[in-house]
């Protein structure tokens, strides 16, 4: 089973306006409207310990901030059933007609290893396999259609100077979801 | 007339002016000049350098922001006239992530500059380590005043520094070609196995790669902070600590070169000769 905490700044995001700034400025999207990070943990519990793991990343939040800061940050806790992203987390925009998630993951995930050794070896909690980090860009464009998805495409990997971004593809990951959709999912698909 | 040298001062970056001054004290005059002068305004100059430091506050990815900047336009252009671009740190960041090292396509990007990973944890690592000039002298602009083999003591601190590809045999090739320039390894010259004398898990130990023509080097070691002899730590395995250790008491031996000053000579020579 696996928990996923999203995470993300509860004041403006510097970066986020970084990457729209670059988008529009430098790449030629003008078509992007409004740019988002979102911080991702996914927490994979052993199959023993579902009944565990609401009260576990709850009390990871509540007591420490290894998942996020409660001074700085909001979040959500999805991978219950029926458990989406709550209204108010993200909403797309008036002027977006459409909105795309760039999910970067590092190919040697040494954030996810590294809280993972924390957890196990600080906090003494067994409970958790694996533990994986990734960003995730929510990309809104006032374009409609296959441009809009092809445009999320080129964005979210660097193949050459001004051509793709988010993404290395030499070190990361890249994966692309209109983000209605992924938000919409349930993260424990049977 | 001296050469002279366009060190590009991206916003965040924070090594700028030692780097000028090391770049002065080999014989060269510099200028720090703001990533959005004019472009017309940057042909003029001999070689950049893109210093060290924290471009755009490694927002997104670290080098990835400046690599879009119109002022990595005119690089590419001036690369194409042979002119030496040296990126220490966060410049070699920004060079990869603008394709122009390795260079092997039409500024696609074939590498990366990716977290540090060997040392039992992840992020930042600053410390002294040794590199081999593993390439001949005149194969690129920071080389010239090296032989290969020579094991030189330079700082480093990086969080994103370790050479990797997704493409099969990239190195094998970079190898080949002479184009992975220093290579991080143990006091005497020997291979680095694992941390710390690779501090950082880079491809083959890569510590500085070029172009083909090996007038563009991206590298990670900082060698303006080992321009002068006083910069050197007393305690490292190496004559040039023990150097530093003698001239205690003279500050004319203190201000003398460090281990790091040859390769702004290199670039001083570099031009002299090919540009």
């Amino acid at each position: 089973m696996t928990i996923q905490v999203l995470v993300k700044l509860a004041a403006i995001d510097p970066w986020s306006f970084t990457v729209l700034d670059t988008l529009k400025r430098k790449f030629g999207c003008d078509e992007v409207t409004h740019v988002e990070r979102v911080k991702c943990w996914e927490l994979e519990f052993r199959p023993e310990a579902a009944e565990r793991a609401a009260g576990i990343t709850a009390g990871l939040l509540r007591d420490t901030v290894l998942l996020a800061n409660p001074n700085r940050d909001r979040w959500v806790i999805r991978g219950f059933p029926g458990e989406g992203v709550p209204a108010g987390f993200w909403e797309r925009s008036g002027d977006a007609a459409e909105a795309y998630i760039v999910k970067v993951t590092d190919k040697e995930d040494l954030a996810g290893q590294s809280l993972a050794r924390i957890l196990t070896s600080r906090l003494g909690i067994s409970d958790i396999e694996v533990v994986s980090f990734s960003t995730i860009w929510v990309i809104e464009m006032k374009g409609e259609g296959r441009r809009s998805r092809d445009l999320a495409g080129e964005i979210a990997v660097a193949r050459a100077w001004r051509k793709g971004f988010l993404a290395n593809p030499h070190c990361q990951d890249a994966e692309v979801y209109p983000a209605d959709e992924y938000f919409a999912a349930e993260v424990n698909r049977a | 007339m001296r050469p002279h040298i366009c060190v590009i001062q991206f916003p965040g970056v924070n090594c700028e002016y030692e780097t000028a001054r090391a770049l002065e004290t080999a014989g060269l005059d510099a200028s720090i000049v703001r990533w959005n002068a004019p472009a017309g305004s940057l042909s003029d100059y001999d070689g950049f350098i893109l210093p060290g430091g924290f471009s755009y506050q490694d927002r997104v990815r670290a080098g990835a922001v400046a690599a879009g900047e119109d002022v990595m336009g005119v690089l590419i252009e001036q690369a194409a006239l042979g002119k030496p671009i040296v990126g220490i740190c966060n410049g070699a960041q920004v060079l990869v992530e603008s394709g122009l090292v390795p260079g092997i396509g039409a500024q696609s990007i074939d590498l990366a500059l990716a977290p540090n990973k060997g040392m039992g944890r992840d992020g930042y690592y600053a410390n002294w380590v040794f590199v081999r000039v593993a390439s001949e002298p005149r194969r690129s602009a920071i080389t010239y005043g090296f032989k290969k083999g020579d094991v030189l003591p330079i700082p480093i601190a990086h969080g994103e520094g370790r050479f990797t590809s997704s493409e099969a045999g990239l190195f094998d090739t970079l190898e080949k070609s002479g184009q992975v320039i220093l290579k991080y390894c143990t006091s005497d010259g020997g291979v680095a196995a694992g941390f710390p004398d690779d501090p950082n898990g880079s491809e083959r130990s890569a510590a500085a790669i070029s172009n083909p023509q090996g007038n563009v080097v991206a590298m990670m070691p900082h060698p303006e902070r080992s321009t002068w002899l006083r910069q050197v730590p007393d305690g490292l395995d190496s004559v040039w600590s023990r150097k530093r250790t003698e001239s205690r008491g003279s500050w004319d031996d203190l201000e003398s070169g460090g281990p790091g000053a040859g390769i702004f000579e290199s670039i001083k020579t570099h031009i002299e000769e090919r540009v």
